[in-house]
């Protein structure tokens, strides 16, 4: 029920302040919602840690006891995953698990500090804001401008060092929603890409200030004003009067144009920023020699990097203006881009009159309804009577998020700080602290880690501390049947959960394990989906928010158009076809082979694959397995299907001998001599699956087939030469050092090349192609099958059974180590 | 827990109330070890799977479906009634094409689609199709995803994530245009706050090497060496498993990689069509839209949820000028491919559960579009955006052949008897799978969000 009631001449105008509103809910049940209270402070013993004695009342209600704690080489691998999403070290693990003399809780206390003193804490926790800020370093669905927006990452590299810095939590809310307003150095209005990140929804006004008042409150608070957009909410203490007041607020903020934005620091003076300089301003008088051409009495400006982009737009047609677009574009990608441009921030700023709201009815902006205050939404009020007073009322909005007294906030984010360290939240739904959200069982807990937040000068390094500390995080993951039945979910947090990783950590730990890892922290965003798949953070990865590309969705990353506050953590086969077969996890396991090549010594080189990827050595079992595998892999006679390979080379015509180099390098669908076609070496000689192309003297293209065991083998197959260009092609096929059979192709002809032939296993036979005269045109398909006598199904197939580089048996195995579950849940 | 076959796990916790999971921003269920996994519908559905055949640009209605002889009767002249669309139009325009009764229901259909018309008596055809706004952009969001502005999932999404999948080694959502995308591009096939596995897969349909169709299919070494490693992985993690018996997650990682294992082949070989007999290649006819209607049966034949497909990259049927000359060009392209696909269903017997849609965003004016600087080539002699009305049909799946669903005004602007508004065909298609669209559910950010919003009635009166 809504009691409108007038309340206060609002700059001369009399409009009506719900002051009890309370959409569609009474307001005693408004009141008596737990979310809402107060923080109520806990009695404590003051004996053990709050956190173990406020987890016990329920653990006793229930009859259960914890299990034990976990084992020091268990708790440093949970401690880096939690704050830094990275793996410790070897020296820094060797140094931590060599110390003694200590309890255990003491050595993880100091284990926990020193993971919370590296920079890497600030990448792992700034992402799981980035989430809930709904971060993307591009604008979405757009048709014409440039999608990027070119200083999204000083907003993402500000959310990492004010988490470094440890900010704290409520100022570092308030700089995101108002940092303009505020008393503070101007780079910390990078902090207002908060505000102007989101989906630009092709620049529909309602829906871009739709999408900041929900991100702002979703993530503060933890209510949602999606739906009192256009009614008022049927389950929570919010009108529509609540929404447009809102409104107002950022209705009466404007972005900074592209060319103002304020500078947050300038490169210093090189050739390069000099070379950076000029390009710009080429750029930028391409714009102007284009104005000038269609706008009549077109002004220059006196600095060509200063100039009313909207005031030559108004001038312009619907396609020049398409055009225009795209020159101005192509400016901002430079400024975006180059690593020598000055670092800008995505600020807002007060619109010189604030503009005064009103209610869209039904959400239509065409629907102009009642006139309402700027204003915080009533219910979570400070005074009844109070609305915003200064120019958009912004920085008042984020006092009044973040006033000590409002019991959602500190909530909200005690509830995230939790789920992040232990795996699981004490309100299920941590989106949503509204009217719906039930009572978590541990409310005390809740309350206490809220207080906890907030005597502690809101500091989150100091809430994971306390969080850490207790003896519940160091509880193993493991659990006994009784307690499995009893509490599946580990409601109770009677052990510890088992943590997965997420994107991030998977890929950085991956990067880890390879030794590619680039540490720096901050910059410009790199495709780090596609080849060469820079070693960045994932952090850093270019945030595409309109294709966002497979790689991002398939492991869980998501939708970057709304706030997401817990991901998803699904298990598909697609995600496993990505570890078999993706370039760049074949890459990863390459790499982290290679990096333990120097050990000669077979075991002693498995022993420092495990290190790497598993931080823990094989057991002897594991030893011997791992050696089995590396016996049988490769040597590839034991395939089924036989074995082909590609190269190059020729038949010494009295010996019968063939020397076979093989073919070095693979394009994805070719095997030939280097990256370029035709090779300074092998010229054009290459295979594909179907046939390939021969080289020119000694270059004869040469198929090798293994035979995996003593047989009689039919080999039937047609080689054409369908280019009617240049001369003939000579086929040949050769085993045991005979020559057995040979024919001449000739342009646009083909010819079967059907013989039979023993073969002991492992002995090869090959195929060969030559050039005759010119090599030129002698492109040629040969595909050869091999049936054994008297069976039916083939024993081997040229074109199906064509295949890329095996990884060699090493990264073979590095990969299986990669790809095991060992490598992605952290116990 | 999990069964070792990895398939047939809709058992695993989703609450005993299948294909209704009340899943909290993917709090562990069910639905994450196993996403795919098919579930049953609410009520027994007729339909198990959909084919959105997407003419995207908004084909005419006028020039297809929906013969209108009093447009013909004052062609040239100002229409009786006019209302207000997004580019200026003038007069009166008839349809250059002819229109013939066809199969024994005589529903008329012009010579654009005279094979398509030759299944006259499989059709469904709604008439009275309306949306909201003549905007592509927003039309393209209504249709897929039932809402013109907001980032929602699509329909493919919620139907994903309602049914699952029949083949757990094929995608269960696949989108498919040749060439690029359409306009919104991937936005058409998101699943938004819905957990990535249920996105539509895009495949571009331009490639015709199977092994360039489908994401990181190739493994790029022998098959037996793959085994080899992957038996090896699974000996590491079964280890592992001993002492954490408890985690249902670990053993369904397990399994996916032997889905994927399995999928390595089956995704190859459904994208394949040269293993169709020739006869079957010869009904679709040759070139891009034919290969993709081929795929598409394939696909669903292999139990794949929801195959959409589109006719190219951009909006092909946005014919602003030379409405005459495009429309015959594309409907030559797809008429052949799009009445063998229907035929060949049938022939299988898939057409009963398999709902096949045609249509566009919206459909196009009555009136003949004027010149605009910048927008269009200035030729007098095309049609601009008619969300107001316009033509979808719909074929098998349960719902009438051979049957017309209301009508629009004489001269086809506007919806007039029994107006089908886009959220009350996405209603039908739910119900016709099984599912009440209002209670096909997923609890994001505090709310219950469903495909149609608050809006949606299932249109009964097409239902077979």
């Amino acid at each position: 029920m809504t009691v409108r009631v007038p309340a206060l001449v609002f700059l001369g105008i009399a409009v009506l302040l719900p002051i009890t509103a309370s959409g569609g809910v009474s307001l005693d049940e408004a009141n008596s919602h737990w979310a809402f209270q107060s923080l109520a402070r806990a009695t404590l013993s003051g004996k053990g840690h709050p956190i173990d004695e406020l987890l016990a009342i329920r653990q006793r209600e229930r009859n259960f006891s914890p299990v034990p704690e976990a084992s020091r080489e268990v708790l440093l691998r949970r401690a880096w995953h939690v704050i830094t999403g990275l793996q410790a070290d070897s020296d820094l693990r060797a140094r931590a698990l060599a110390t003694q003399g200590e309890t255990l809780p003491a050595w993880s206390a100091r284990i926990v500090e020193e993971a919370l003193a590296s920079p890497h804490f600030g990448e792992r926790w700034a992402r799981h804001w980035l989430d809930v800020a709904r971060y993307a370093d591009t604008k979405g669905y757009n048709f014409t401008a440039g999608r990027l927006f070119p200083f999204a990452f000083t907003y993402r590299d500000w959310v990492v060092r004010s988490l470094n810095e440890d900010l704290p939590y409520d100022e570092f809310l308030r700089r995101q929603i108002a940092a303009d307003l505020m008393d503070v150095p101007v780079r910390e209005q990078a902090a207002l890409g908060f505000l102007t990140l989101g989906r630009r929804y092709l620049n529909q006004h309602d829906l871009i200030i739709a999408d900041r008042i929900d991100v702002t409150f979703r993530s503060t608070m933890g209510i949602t004003m999606q739906c009192v957009r256009c009614h008022d909410h049927k389950s929570d203490p919010l009108t529509m009067a609540d929404y447009y007041g809102i409104y107002g607020v950022f209705d009466s903020t404007e972005e900074v144009p592209e060319g103002e934005l304020p500078i947050i620091s300038t490169p210093e003076d090189s050739p390069g920023y000099r070379k950076f300089r000029e390009e710009l301003i080429k750029r930028a008088n391409a714009v102007h020699d284009y104005a000038a051409g269609k706008i009549k009495g077109y002004k220059r400006p006196a600095d060509p990097l200063k100039f009313d982009r909207k005031a030559a737009l108004n001038k312009l047609n619907q396609s020049e203006s398409g055009d225009y677009r795209g020159l101005v574009a192509k400016l901002d990608e430079l400024e975006g881009k180059s690593e020598y441009a000055p670092l800008r921030a995505m600020a807002v700023r007060d619109r010189p009159n604030p503009r005064e709201p009103v209610i869209f009815e039904r959400g239509q902006q065409g629907n102009r309804g009642a006139k309402v205050p700027r204003a915080f939404p009533a219910f979570f009020r400070d005074a009844p009577d109070r609305a915003f007073e200064k120019g958009s009322g912004r920085l008042e909005l984020a006092q009044e998020l973040t006033r000590p007294d409002n019991p959602l906030t500190a909530r909200v984010c005690a509830n995230r700080v939790w789920m992040h360290v232990m795996g699981s939240p004490l309100v299920s739904t941590p989106g949503d602290f509204g009217m719906q959200a039930q009572l978590p069982l541990q409310a005390e807990l809740l309350d206490h880690l809220a207080h906890y937040l907030r005597n502690h000068d809101w500091s989150i390094k100091a809430l994971v501390r306390h969080i850490m500390t207790s003896r519940a995080w160091r509880h193993s993951s493991f659990a006994d049947d009784k307690l499995n039945e009893h509490d599946p979910e580990n409601r109770y947090y009677t052990r510890g959960n088992r943590h997965r990783k997420d994107l991030e950590s998977w890929r950085d730990t991956t990067l880890q394990a390879s030794g590619r890892l680039d540490r720096k922290l901050g910059g410009r965003p790199a495709r780090i989906h596609e080849a060469p798949f820079p070693g960045r953070r994932t952090i850093y990865g270019l945030i595409e928010r309109q294709n966002t590309p497979s790689f991002f969705r398939i492991f869980d990353f998501p939708d970057s158009s709304q706030p997401v506050v817990k991901r998803s953590a699904t298990t598909t086969p697609n995600q496993a076809l990505y570890l078999m077969n993706s370039p760049f996890l074949h890459g990863e396991a390459k790499a982290t082979a290679a990096a333990t090549a120097s050990h000669q010594d077979e075991k002693a080189r498995i022993v420092a694959l495990y290190l790497r990827a598993l931080q823990r050595v094989p057991s002897p079992g594991e030893l011997a397995r791992a050696q089995r595998f590396l016996g049988s892999a490769g040597a590839g006679m034991q395939q089924s299907a036989g074995a082909w390979s590609y190269g190059h080379g020729r038949v010494h015509r009295d010996s019968g001998r063939v020397e076979f180099h093989p073919l070095p390098h693979f394009t994805g669908k070719v095997w030939q001599g280097g990256p370029e076609l035709p090779d300074q070496k092998t010229g054009w000689v290459h295979w594909h699956a179907a046939g390939g192309h021969p080289g020119h003297g000694d270059h004869a293209a040469i198929l090798r087939w293994v035979a995996p065991k003593n047989a009689t083998i039919r080999v039937s197959g047609e080689l054409a030469r369908p280019t009617r260009k240049g001369d003939a092609v000579r086929g040949l096929i050769v085993a045991r050092n005979k020559i057995l059979g040979k024919w001449r192709v000739e342009p646009g002809a083909k010819s079967g090349t059907e013989l039979t032939l023993q073969v002991a296993a492992g002995e090869s036979v090959d195929f060969l192609v030559e050039s005759t005269g010119e090599e030129a045109w002698d492109s040629f398909h040969w595909a050869p099958v091999i049936l054994e006598e008297g069976v039916k199904l083939p024993l081997a197939e040229a074109q199906a059974g064509f295949s890329g580089p095996a990884l060699e048996r090493w990264p073979l195995l590095a990969q299986v180590l990669l790809l095991s579950n060992e490598f992605l849940y952290v116990d | 827990m999990l069964s070792r076959a990895g398939m047939g796990m809709a058992a695993v916790a989703l609450n005993g109330v299948p294909g209704l999971v009340a899943a909290e921003e993917g709090k562990g269920s069910g639905l994450d070890l196993n996403p795919l996994a098919p579930r049953r519908p609410q009520f027994p559905g007729k339909a198990k799977a959909v084919i959105h055949l997407f003419m995207n640009g908004g084909p005419s209605h006028l020039d297809t479906f929906d013969p209108k002889p009093e447009l013909t009767k004052l062609h040239g002249q100002e229409l009786p009634k006019m209302l207000k669309t997004e580019r200026p139009t003038g007069a009166a325009f008839k349809s250059p094409f002819e229109f013939t009764r066809r199969g024994r229901c005589g529903l008329e259909v012009s010579d654009l689609f005279p094979q398509v018309g030759s299944m006259a008596d499989e059709l469904c055809v709604i008439r009275s199709m309306h949306a909201d706004v003549p905007n592509h952009e927003p039309s393209l969001l209504l249709m897929n995803c039932g809402d013109g502005r907001l980032v929602r999932p699509a329909m493919g999404s919620w139907i994903t994530y309602g049914l699952g999948s029949e083949n757990q080694n094929l995608p269960g959502f696949v989108a498919m245009c040749p060439g690029g995308y359409p306009i919104q591009e991937t936005q058409n096939w998101q699943s938004a706050f819905l957990p990535g596995a249920f996105q539509g897969t895009y495949v571009d349909t331009r490639h015709s090497d199977p092994k360039k169709l489908v994401e990181h299919i190739e493994s790029g070494m022998g098959e037996s060496e793959q085994r080899r490693q992957l038996d090896l992985l699974r000996a590491m993690n079964e280890d592992h498993q001993k002492q954490r018996s408890h985690d249902a997650r670990l053993e369904a990682r397990l399994q996916s990689f032997e889905l994927a294992y399995r999928m390595q082949m089956e995704a190859t070989d459904a994208f394949d069509i040269s293993r169709e007999p020739e006869e079957i290649r010869k009904m679709y006819g040759s070139g891009t839209q034919a290969r993709q209607m081929l795929i598409t049966r394939r696909l669903v034949e292999r139990g794949v949820r929801f195959v959409q497909v589109w006719h190219g990259a951009g909006q092909p049927w946005d014919n602003h000028d030379d409405l005459e000359k495009n429309h015959r060009k594309l409907s030559r392209e797809c008429d052949q491919p799009i009445a063998a696909l229907l035929k060949d269903l049938k022939m299988r017997g898939l057409l009963e559960e398999t709902l096949v849609m045609w249509g566009g965003e919206f459909g196009r004016t009555p009136t003949v579009e004027m010149p605009k600087k910048g927008s269009n080539a200035g030729k007098i002699n095309g049609r601009d955006h008619n969300h107001y009305g316009f033509t979808v049909w719909l074929a098998g799946g349960g719902v009438k052949g051979g049957h017309v669903h209301g009508t629009t005004d004489p001269y086809g602007f506007q919806a007039e008897e029994n107006p089908v508004h886009v959220h009350d065909l996405q209603a039908t298609i739910l119900h016709l799978l099984g599912f009440d669209h209002e209670k096909l559910t997923y609890r994001y950010s505090g709310r219950d969000f469903r495909l149609t919003d608050v809006h949606g009635k299932v249109v009964k009166e097409i239902l077979a």
